[in-house]
């Protein structure tokens, strides 16, 4: 039976994958990913998973777009334009 | 210039060592190469599509001597090809969901989902479970695609608080769908 990732490994995953997405210096940030990716198996794994949530919600259709962002991110209506 | 045919034959040897480089290469880091671009891109056809145009110009390199790491470079190369991606076409209009779905199906990943009805439902539980903050760094970032800064501003977070949010959301409803789908 296939080894799944613990919950533990997969927080840090989540954490490389905001990293990855948002670094500074992205060419250190990749090698100190990648040396993870190598202590085992299943981080790469879980990397994987996360990854795959986070394409799949970010192309959910706009109704479910719509009721999560007034469910989850209440905000000022004009907030858009504020923050450009 | 002509070149003699012993130089001929020292780029053949240096050729063939660089093809054989890149092919180790291949072996060793395509799988991380494609989900590193996946967490860039949205779609998993895109990430392998530039995995293997990175190797490509990886292979096609005039002077990989001159480079100091083969595996650091191939993964610029792979940034730089996402960041052209992203800037050429919107995310939104350029994945449907229904590509989405089929990158779920054809996925390698080992616990394979067919995400679908059931999943939203399961995601929005997971969601509800965590503290507003959470919730809703996820939803500004991951959902609607704001950049960390932007989630950071309107939220009166910094960026790296924002970022811990999300990461936690990310784990948690990861954890809670897998979980919620064990028979």
């Amino acid at each position: 039976m296939a080894r799944v990732p613990d919950k533990n490994t997969l927080y840090e995953a989540a954490g490389w994958w905001t990293r990855l997405r948002d670094s500074s210096d992205i060419a250190e940030a990749t090698e100190h990913w990648l040396k993870w990716t190598r202590e085992d198996d299943l981080n790469l794994v879980a990397f994987e998973y996360i990854a795959e949530l986070a394409s799949w919600v970010s192309t959910l259709d706009d109704d479910t777009r719509q009721h999560w962002a007034s469910e989850f991110a209440r905000r000022p209506t004009s907030w858009r334009q504020r923050i450009k | 210039m002509l070149r003699r045919p012993s130089d001929i034959g020292l780029n053949s040897v240096a050729s063939h060592a660089h093809a054989a480089h890149v092919a180790e290469l291949f072996r060793d880091d395509n799988r991380a190469l494609i989900a590193f671009l996946r967490c860039r891109l949205p779609s998993l056809a895109d990430a392998q599509e530039l995995a293997q145009e990175a190797f490509l110009r990886l292979l096609a390199l005039e002077h990989p001597e001159r480079v100091d790491s083969l595996r650091a470079y191939l993964f610029r190369i792979a940034t730089n090809l996402a960041t052209d991606r992203l800037r050429t076409c919107r995310v939104r209009s350029d994945v449907s969901a229904e590509q989405a779905a089929e990158d779920f199906r054809v996925s390698s990943v080992p616990e394979r989902h067919v995400w679908g009805v059931e999943q939203v439902r399961d995601l929005r539980l997971a969601l509800r479970e965590l503290p507003a903050k959470t919730s809703q760094a996820f939803v500004m970032h991951v959902l609607e695609g704001w950049d960390f800064h932007v989630v950071a501003h309107a939220m009166k977070l910094s960026d790296r608080m924002v970022r811990y949010h999300v990461a936690n959301a990310l784990a948690h409803c990861r954890a809670r769908i897998d979980a919620l789908e064990m028979p």
